[in-house]
């Protein structure tokens, strides 16, 4: 019996040892987290494009905004277009310096790869979150943009484009993952991001689409993006990159900083939509959406000629959500709801009266959609397998168009 | 022009210290320099020696250098300049310094 007691005795210091080496573990994992670098900000630039000369003035504006002190990193992996000093992939740790050269010490080198590659973007990005582990990681993607619409799409008549220097001080547009003739579609796109980033920024045209966002919602907490193009001198990197690597991220700030230096400008240069996206709250907005497409009573279908368009040139590709919401349903409680639920997803929103000088922007809630119609319906398949059109219940209202390829 | 050009070189800086300090060092040392880069590399210099050019996997004659401490410069076909910190000291007397392709200089 006292040898039973001493047996239990014996096993209660034990669990009591094991506990206490279980917090000692705990608490020398929590200071390891605490003692690296608050934040890697990683902006992979897919530049092997027309948009090469736009990839080294921003990467100097970053190193003009970046100040040694910032309590993380900020690397930018660039592959650059054939003929460029050097033309194959290299990662710069970017450091401080306001000259017009880049000054940044190279952190690797990549011999000429296909960046618009799903698995040579992720085993990059992996690379660099494994040599410059941080607390929290955040996004920016750069380069041509076409929302959700797969490879070869043509959403932009300049996108193609061949460079032309004197294009440079002009409105020129840059939309995402453009490699040669190579593009990720966002598809691969969701699948190449190796893990949760605190946010991503699309430095691209047309990426503020709910289908793109709904897509890459489990891939960050917020998404900064423009329904439409985006102009080649990209985002004021000068002015936004101290915000990044803050606590707490301001992304209005940031986002109303990119709206603010273009609708300074005059003419056709004053261009610019931009919203923060909240990504948690997708799902509601998703959910929204299927109350009115399942509610087939009172759905009907619209023409596209009533909807805000934000592609140029009226070239029925990209479309307002809200306007679109409105115009598919006479019930103000569903509608509303709607609203609610976009005003969630949509944090900030802000745009010029028009883009590029052509496009008018008469409404805008922050968010573009598909809208099928018989010029954009060879894209149905594909829109067919995007996780928005599954959620939302699309198929009802893609059933009641009745087109065919 | 040349200056520009050379400003808009981006630099990879490397060090590469060979370590022993605890052990017998010696007057001189042997080395060697491997490219295993994918590129071919020019006016690769450390100390006084100077190579023009050192095409992909080639491996320099075995040359005897002084103890001490030097600068490893080589610029690539594409125009990075590469530059490390070497110090030649301890009890291995046969060094060969390998440039990987990820543009490390790693000593073997």
């Amino acid at each position: 019996m006292i040898g039973g007691i001493e047996n239990i005795n014996g096993y209660v210091t034990k669990i009591k040892l094991l506990l206490y080496l279980c917090v000692l573990l705990l608490c020398s994992c929590n200071n390891k987290h605490d003692n690296l670098p608050l934040r890697t900000v990683i902006i992979y630039m897919i530049a092997d494009n027309n948009l090469d000369y736009f990839s080294v003035k921003n990467i100097n504006e970053m190193e003009a905004g970046f100040n040694n002190n910032y309590n993380g990193n900020l690397l930018v992996y660039v592959d650059r277009a054939e003929g460029a000093t050097p033309s194959h992939p290299i990662v710069y740790k970017i450091s401080q310096d306001t000259t017009e050269a880049i000054m940044s010490e190279v952190a690797f080198v990549y011999e000429e790869q296909n960046s618009a590659n799903e698995t040579v973007m992720t085993n990059s990005l992996l690379d660099i979150i494994h040599a410059y582990p941080a607390q929290s990681y955040g996004l920016i993607l750069w380069s041509h943009g076409t929302a959700w619409y797969p490879e070869g799409a043509n959403i932009s008549n300049l996108k193609n484009n061949d460079f032309d220097t004197t294009l440079r001080q002009s409105p020129y547009i840059k939309s995402f993952g453009k490699d040669g003739t190579d593009e990720l579609c966002i598809k691969k796109l969701k699948n190449a991001l190796p893990i949760h980033f605190d946010f991503i920024l699309f430095d691209a045209c047309y990426m503020g689409s709910v289908e793109v966002a709904y897509e890459l919602k489990d891939n960050a907490h917020y998404i900064i993006s423009s329904p439409t193009e985006v102009l080649s001198t990209g985002y004021p990197y000068q002015h936004i990159i101290e915000d990044l690597f803050e606590p707490h991220v301001n992304y209005e700030k940031i986002a109303h900083t990119f709206f603010i230096s273009y609708d300074t400008l005059s003419s056709a240069l004053q261009s610019a939509t931009v919203s923060v996206i909240k990504t948690a709250n997708l799902i509601h907005l998703a959910h929204a959406v299927s109350k009115i497409m399942n509610d087939t009573n009172k759905l009907q279908v619209t023409s596209v000629s009533k909807i805000q368009q934000y592609t140029a040139n009226e070239k029925n590709f990209l479309f307002d959500i809200e306007d679109f919401i409105c115009n598919i349903t006479h019930d103000s409680n569903q509608i509303e709801a709607c609203k609610k639920a976009l005003d969630d997803v949509v944090v900030f929103k802000a745009s010029t009266p028009s883009i590029l000088g052509e496009l008018k922007i008469k409404k805008f809630s922050g968010l573009s959609i598909y809208v099928p119609d018989s010029s954009n319906y060879i894209y149905y398949d594909y829109y067919k397998t995007l996780d928005w059109y599954k959620s939302s219940a699309y198929c009802n209202y893609c059933n009641m168009c009745n087109y065919s390829k | 022009m040349i200056g520009i050009k050379a400003l808009r070189i981006a630099i990879i800086v490397t060090c590469a210290i060979i370590l022993n300090s605890c052990s017998k060092d010696y007057n001189s040392y042997t080395f060697t320099i491997r490219n295993e880069y994918f590129e071919s590399l020019y006016h690769t210099k450390i100390g006084d020696f100077l190579y023009d050019t050192i095409v992909k996997n080639e491996t320099t004659p075995l040359e005897i250098i002084h103890q001490g401490s030097y600068v490893f410069t080589t610029e690539t076909e594409s125009g990075l300049l590469i530059k490390s910190h070497i110090t030649f000291q301890g009890e291995r007397k046969n060094i060969q310094l390998i440039l990987y392709k990820n543009g490390r200089l790693v000593i073997k």
